[in-house]
């Protein structure tokens, strides 16, 4: 039986081990490739062993060792920590701001336009002597736009320096619901009436029922957390995207994404990223894991003395989207005492240089 | 022709076909764009730059996505050496493909609340 099983063993080994003292110990050699063909990184490389999860193996043979134990020396001596990093980003809510090019070439296109169009039909819109038609008018005279059928209609162009553009109705949307043609103005006056009128009978001591607001303008796109910059609120900055970093209690390498060691045998890097996020910034946020594959990663070894066994550590982002919600990090479990939601050039002065070079590529740029 | 139906029924035209009219055989139409030698030099300039404006995002766009590209090809090679286990399963095909309803598309000005801070886990 015994002998039988040996040449089993070595028949489908191919002879590669032939240390005959098996009897005592069967030391199982993997027929190591990268002793005979030069190492390369790309695919054709082997895949390195890792303590988390062992390399499956084909096929061991009956009575044989692992081979982690086989090598007698455990924890091996030159693995990586593993760890799963979280890019936690608000998309942008806004579309995106104009250049000044830009800005000036679409100006420049709408006046060729005004050239092009035939006047407006006024009779077909307004019925005269109507208050509508009054309204109109009285808008036309205050804008004092650009007339297209004058005398003047080839001076289209803005004289170097005018800055008329950028006062334009058709960008300034406070100015556009303010003189638009359907009479928002006129309602606006009306309800201001109201309302005074309202607090000056309260004011009398009559009960009175305030009036609505009818009209609803647009939001600035500016906010309140743009004007004091406080890069903890969510609301700042909408047309850009943001990221979540957050401060460790260190002096060194304080500022960056949450991250933490894959904890044990069975977590994969999503399962891992999610439980990160949830220590790190606590369950109050709705977000959304983009995928399974890490979008980047970041190596570092140890200083000396730091950790026994371990060379490094290897750091693997995965994407994730913040739907609502907002960081809180009271009683994290990962030793953090404050966050911030920053926008790409925001990053790059507070996470170091180093750490920008490494995470500069996976993030978007707007 | 306006005048004629006019004078025979009695009643006014139909919109519509006044509208055709107008935009027809307004004294203003066609209006073309006569431009001089200067004006043409400046309106060509001004084109060729917008063309090489946009071909310039056109490219940074091209480039950023490749770059992201690379990133993750580099980051999934690297754990595929590091791990295969860990490797199979990151790059394992999702089942769960579901839209999320909470997404939405970038507006011109923002909602009423700016950010939904106060979001708690149900």
């Amino acid at each position: 039986m015994n002998v039988s099983c040996k040449t089993l063993r070595l028949g489908r080994l191919r002879g590669a081990c032939l240390n005959a003292s098996a009897t005592t110990q069967y030391f199982f050699e993997t027929p190591r490739l990268a002793a005979t063909v030069t190492h390369r990184s790309y695919s054709s490389a082997e895949a390195q062993p890792n303590p988390i999860t062992p390399l499956p193996v084909a096929n061991p043979p009956e009575g044989a060792l692992k081979p982690i134990e086989a090598h007698g020396q455990f924890p091996r001596k030159d693995w990586w920590d593993i760890a799963a990093g979280v890019v936690i980003s608000r998309p942008p809510l806004l579309t995106r701001d104009l250049p000044e090019f830009e800005q000036s070439y679409y100006f420049y296109q709408r006046r060729l336009n005004d050239r092009l169009q035939l006047p407006f039909a006024r009779w077909f819109y307004f019925k005269k002597g109507t208050l509508a038609e009054d309204e109109w008018k009285r808008k036309q005279a205050a804008e004092k736009r650009y007339q297209p059928y004058g005398p003047r209609a080839w001076a289209d162009e803005l004289l170097k320096g005018s800055t008329e553009h950028k006062t334009d109705p058709l960008k300034d949307y406070e100015h556009l619901v303010a003189t638009t043609v359907t009479g928002e103005e006129e309602t606006m006056s009306i309800m201001q009436a109201r309302q005074e009128a309202a607090k000056e009978a309260e004011a009398r001591g009559e009960e009175v029922e305030y009036p609505s607001e009818i009209v609803e303008k647009p939001f600035p796109r500016t906010t309140q957390a743009d004007i004091e910059n406080n890069t903890k609120r969510l609301d700042r900055k909408m047309s850009r995207t943001l990221y979540l970093v957050v401060k460790k209690k260190r002096d060194e390498h304080a500022w960056r994404f949450p991250q933490s060691r894959l904890s044990g045998k069975w977590e994969h890097l999503r399962w891992g990223a999610q439980r990160t996020l949830l220590e790190a910034a606590g369950q109050n946020m709705n977000t959304w894991f983009v995928g399974s594959a890490p979008i980047g990663f970041y190596k570092y070894k140890y200083p000396s003395g730091h950790a026994q066994n371990q060379v490094g550590k290897k750091v693997f982002f995965m994407k994730a989207r913040i739907l609502a919600g907002q960081a809180d990090l009271t009683n994290n479990k990962q030793d953090l005492e404050d966050f911030q939601w920053l926008t790409k050039d925001e990053l790059k002065d507070v996470v170091g240089n180093k750490y920008y070079k490494a995470v500069q590529h996976m993030l978007v740029a707007q | 022709m306006a005048k004629k139906s006019k004078s025979k029924k009695g009643a006014p035209t139909d919109v519509r076909i006044k509208l055709i009219r107008y935009s027809l055989y307004h004294p203003k139409t066609p209006r073309p764009l006569r431009f001089g030698t200067m004006r043409m030099l400046r309106h060509w300039t001004i084109h060729r730059a917008w063309k090489l404006y946009q071909a310039t995002q056109r490219k940074e766009r091209g480039y950023e996505l490749e770059r992201q590209y690379n990133k993750m090809r580099d980051a999934c090679e690297e754990l595929r050496l590091t791990s295969q286990g860990l490797y199979e399963r990151a790059v394992a095909k999702s089942i769960f493909r579901y839209p999320i309803v909470e997404f939405r598309i970038p507006t011109d000005t923002p909602a009423q609340i700016g950010w939904n801070h106060e979001w708690k886990r149900g």
